[in-house]
């Protein structure tokens, strides 16, 4: 996917995305960071056509997302998104059965091609023995993994989702952020996510857009993007960056940058 | 949930709807026995059988049609609206439609067999206000239900100052508006047979639709579908029952909030089971309460209307405060 010159405003005035420029490498995991209010999920609502550019335009093989049939588009790109609703009776397997609404009729039923999907999006987020829960039954991780089956479910090549860990503790974010890797190294999906920690984006991406009121203001593989002054810039946090033997590169945040002159 | 326990709810609701047609012919001023009217349906001898005929029997198939349309237009409105509390009656759609059906019968009396159609149009304009004033960047439940019942106070008001004016045509029509079931006939059979028959053969159709958007309209997006198209098409099926039911049947509030609020606890969600089920279940409870109405109190008469209004009060009340605790107002 490439942005072109993405520019969205929320109230016609004030753009919250400014001229975003940039190359989704295929194939790869993509982490937009930045800070609260950067134009994160703004920018990703834009690539998931969840909101309509001003400006700009974001191209999927060759062709702008606008100009794809909605069912069309929901077969190349899926998308799990921060804030979920669902009736609290809907059971697993009846919410991951909506992942295969792109590629049937209307009234149609499901076909063996739809069984399998689901078969195979329950069984990559472990969620076979909770096929029959009902989603307000299950805890926040599992909830999670089991919007990201029906996102898996629509067997696209693209994923995007956003901020993913936002409300899970330590263990349930390590375990839905290997699951993304999974997915991505094992079944060759790309991946698009907004995330709010800079170590897991270090940790688990292979491209980073840094986001800074509105503009993609870094680009590039982690280890070229992320320096001390780059976060000074970006976050206005003194860091340093330590290389562990286990962890890879990490960033150890000292204080805010104007502590740091005071 | 398994079929043969949705089968078995089916079955267990219809049979108890056949039960309340069997009770609903046979009591009331006129008594005959079962077997004594079935023979009279079919030879046109029995006088007593002729006017039940011409009399009870369109009153009840058109308060079972109306209940169903109402219950229906319920389901279909709170899908559109994500909010269990929004009913034709509730957010003035009822009384929009009542209130246009009035004022146009009243300017062009000559067109009376139009009714159901201006409903729609004054149900459909009470839908688009109710939508427009209560949109924020999205719908939000108390907001809407508040703008509804501002949206139902006005309607339901400008449709009682037309019984100020005297005129004879003016109340006849208002008490075709706002009655009961008593002397409908086999026109009134036949136009909300129409009508009615036409919103609920597409409600059934639009079932998967009414699921997705109890997603987001986000998620629904990114799945393919319509959202803006799909919501415009249930809103006007819905608009098209409730109006249509009120055009003929009269303005009953409730129904939409109650039956589907019950049949989300007996069938669940699943929009596929819940719209015909609320139908029949509309159907059942509104010939109940019709009968009840003109039985109980004989020869005095109770409209269905007033035992759902003293009934479904109280539900609001119970439903407000559950979606104070899910929305935290």
């Amino acid at each position: 996917m490439e942005l072109k010159g993405l520019t969205f405003s929320y109230d016609g005035r004030i753009d919250q995305l400014k001229q975003v420029e940039d190359r989704i490498p295929t194939g790869q995991i993509t982490t937009i960071i930045g800070p609260n209010g950067s134009g994160k999920s703004t920018l990703l609502g834009v690539m998931a056509r969840n909101l309509s550019p001003r400006e700009g335009e974001a191209v999927l093989d060759g062709k702008a997302i606008i100009a794809y049939a909605p069912k069309e588009l929901a077969r190349k790109l899926a998308v799990v998104h921060q804030h979920n609703d669902a009736p609290p009776d809907l059971t697993v397997q009846r919410l991951v059965a909506y992942g295969r609404l792109p590629h049937r009729r209307m009234w149609s039923q499901q076909s063996e091609e739809d069984e399998a999907a689901i078969q195979w999006a329950l069984e990559s987020t472990r969620l076979l023995d909770k096929r029959e829960s009902r989603l307000c039954t299950l805890s926040g991780g599992e909830r999670q993994r089991a919007w990201i089956a029906m996102a898996l479910a629509q067997r696209t090549k693209l994923l995007f989702l956003d901020e993913p860990t936002t409300f899970l503790d330590m263990y349930h974010q390590i375990e839905l952020l290997e699951l993304i890797r999974h997915l991505n190294e094992e079944h060759g999906i790309t991946i698009v996510m907004v995330l709010h920690d800079i170590n897991q984006a270090l940790r688990y991406s292979h491209h980073l857009i840094v986001m800074k009121e509105g503009e993609a203001r870094l680009s590039g593989a982690p280890r070229e993007v992320i320096t001390s002054a780059a976060l000074a810039d970006i976050y206005g946090v003194k860091a340093v960056l330590r290389e562990d033997d286990q962890a890879g590169l990490v960033v150890l945040p000292l204080g805010t940058a104007e502590a740091a002159h005071m | 949930m398994s079929t043969l326990r949705t089968t078995f709810k089916f079955t267990v609701v219809l049979l108890l709807l056949a039960a309340a047609v069997l009770i609903s012919i046979t009591t009331g001023s006129i008594k005959v026995g079962l077997w004594e009217l079935l023979q009279g349906l079919f030879s046109g001898t029995n006088e007593q059988v002729e006017v039940i005929r011409d009399l009870r029997l369109p009153r009840i198939i058109v308060s079972m049609l109306s209940g169903a349309a109402l219950a229906v237009s319920g389901v279909l409105l709170q899908a559109v609206m994500r909010n269990p509390l929004a009913d034709a009656g509730v957010i003035g759609i009822a009384s929009g439609a009542g209130f246009v059906s009035l004022l146009l019968v009243t300017l062009f009396p000559a067109m009376f067999f139009w009714m159901p159609l201006f409903s729609c149009l004054g149900g459909a304009l009470a839908c688009f206000l109710v939508y427009s004033l209560s949109w924020r960047s999205g719908l939000q439940p108390m907001r809407l239900i508040l703008v509804g019942v501002a949206i139902n106070a006005t309607f339901t008001g400008l449709g009682q100052s037309f019984n100020y004016r005297g005129s004879y045509a003016v109340t006849s029509v208002n008490q075709a508006i706002s009655s009961i079931f008593t002397m409908k006939t086999w026109t009134d059979v036949e136009i909300l047979g129409i009508y009615a028959s036409i919103g609920l053969i597409l409600s059934l159709l639009v079932g998967s639709w009414c699921n997705m958007l109890a997603l987001q309209d986000k998620t629904a997006g990114n799945l393919g579908m319509r959202v803006t198209q799909a919501r415009l098409l249930i809103s006007v099926i819905a608009v098209l029952l409730a109006s249509t039911a009120t055009a003929v049947g009269g303005l009953i509030a409730f129904v939409g909030l109650l039956v589907p609020h019950i049949g989300r606890q007996i069938v669940g969600s699943d929009h596929w089971l819940l719209i015909p089920f609320s139908a029949i279940s509309g159907a059942l409870l509104i010939l109940v309460a019709d009968t009840l109405g003109r039985t109980i109190l004989a020869p005095t008469e109770i409209p269905a209307s007033i035992l759902m209004t003293i009934i479904g009060g109280p539900f609001l009340i119970f439903m407000l405060r559950r979606s104070d605790r899910l929305h935290g107002a």
